[in-house]
């Protein structure tokens, strides 16, 4: 009798602790697979688009693209690369045609919890990775993976010490380099740092992309700068600027396109 | 079970479509059908194995953790019978479905801590923001619930007689 009563506490341990590790290894797996950088699987790929394809369909029948696009289209960021396309011109430089794709969001869960969207557009729209995504107020974000039929985008809000963005402070006296490395959630502000300039950076100053990776980014609004810092005996600046972009109510975003 | 699936699938929907057209709110839809779930199916085995297959598909659809909400419902579903048991008031689980929302809100922070750091202000914001809708929601599913309990109830009724 006690030998089968042992047996039984035996064979419930091992089944417990099969579970337990079982548990363990499969949650494990889950936070590698976030925090890792990438691609979708097959069978996420196949959910994502369905997802995608019936919020995108419910969503262009609510609301009008009609005026976003023509707010993008006579933004401050159309206007700036106007600039650049004259500069271009006067330099000979080979000339970049850009368009943009109008594209809904179609998913907000991850904005919450790790700063990103998706939207519904994607490789079929001629979407790639590291595509600079925009409304009329601003830079939005860039995007970080892409499927057929949409693509997720990493918010500028999420920026952090290991996705910095290079930046520059358009000042009255010349050009100011930073790099925008991350955001206050409580007061709204991006912060701004490795600014070693004697020139005087003043409130409204824009900021925009540097496009030092990239010159169709090159003069890509952020925002406006708000307050500045001095510390280590006045050696460096930090800057706080403030983007007019609402990321809580985010509907319908462009994709910046580079056309040869 | 059938309804109860029937409405895991309607739930999963509607939590991606509801921020999409009303921004600013984070809707719990799934958590309430897993509460009213818990106390209308019978057989608990069945109930686990359809949370977490909804938990996969819910990762697959909005998320980029595989499995992790599977567990998260397999868990939010043992919490449930725990507290509610067969049988259950309107009030009582509707309580019992703010103490589930507080519970999955911080199972995912912990999970997400490591990406991004939070804040107090952050988390109060999540959970007050969609209050409303989740209540109105979650009466309207305990509605459905109860009324098709009524009627197949009446119907055994009348057979056995």
């Amino acid at each position: 009798m006690r030998k089968k009563i042992n047996v039984k506490a035996k064979n419930v341990k091992k089944k417990v602790i099969t579970i337990i590790i079982t548990l363990v290894f499969l949650l494990f797996t889950s936070l590698s697979l976030a925090l890792m950088n990438r691609d979708y699987f097959l069978i996420e790929k196949g959910f994502k688009n369905l997802s995608s394809m019936i919020n995108g369909f419910i969503i262009s029948n609510v609301y009008s693209v009609n005026g976003f696009s023509d707010n993008v289209l006579s933004s401050k960021v159309n206007q700036l690369e106007k600039e650049n396309n004259e500069l271009r011109k006067n330099l000979d430089l080979k000339k970049t045609k850009s368009n943009y794709v109008i594209a809904q969001v179609t998913n907000h869960t991850l904005k919450n919890w790790f700063d990103k969207i998706e939207v519904s557009k994607g490789y079929d729209d001629g979407i790639k990775k590291d595509d600079v995504v925009i409304s009329s107020e601003g830079l939005i974000g860039f995007v970080s993976k892409v499927s057929d039929k949409m693509c997720e985008v990493n918010l500028i809000t999420g920026t952090s010490e290991n996705n910095m963005i290079s930046v520059i402070i358009e000042t009255k006296d010349a050009n100011v380099s930073g790099v925008l490395r991350d955001y206050d959630e409580e007061t709204g502000l991006f912060m701004i740092t490795e600014v070693m300039s004697k020139n005087n950076i003043l409130k409204g100053d824009k900021v925009v992309l540097s496009g030092y990776d990239n010159e169709t980014y090159k003069g890509v609004y952020i925002g406006q700068v708000v307050k500045e810092e001095v510390s280590n005996y006045g050696l460096n600046k930090t800057i706080w600027a403030k983007s007019n972009v609402n990321f809580n109510d985010l509907l319908f975003v462009a994709i910046v396109k580079e056309k040869k | 079970m059938i309804v109860t699936i029937i409405m895991f699938i309607i739930s999963v929907f509607l939590e991606g479509l509801v921020p999409n057209l009303l921004r600013e709110i984070t809707p719990f839809f799934v958590i309430a059908i897993i509460i009213i779930g818990s106390f209308n199916v019978k057989d608990k085995k069945i109930f686990y194995i359809t949370c977490f297959i909804t938990g996969v598909i819910y990762d697959l659809m909005y998320f980029n953790m595989i499995f992790l909400h599977g567990f998260i419902y397999v868990f939010l579903a043992f919490l449930s019978y725990k507290m509610l048991g067969e049988k259950s008031f309107f009030i009582k689980s509707l309580v019992s479905y703010f103490i589930l929302i507080i519970a999955y809100v911080l199972i995912l922070l912990l999970f997400t801590f490591l990406l991004k750091k939070r804040t107090i202000y952050e988390i109060i914001h999540l959970l007050y923001d969609g209050v409303v809708i989740n209540i109105l929601y979650y009466s309207l599913v305990y509605l459905v619930f109860s009324v098709i309990n009524w009627v197949f109830g009446n119907r055994l009724k009348k057979r056995t007689y």
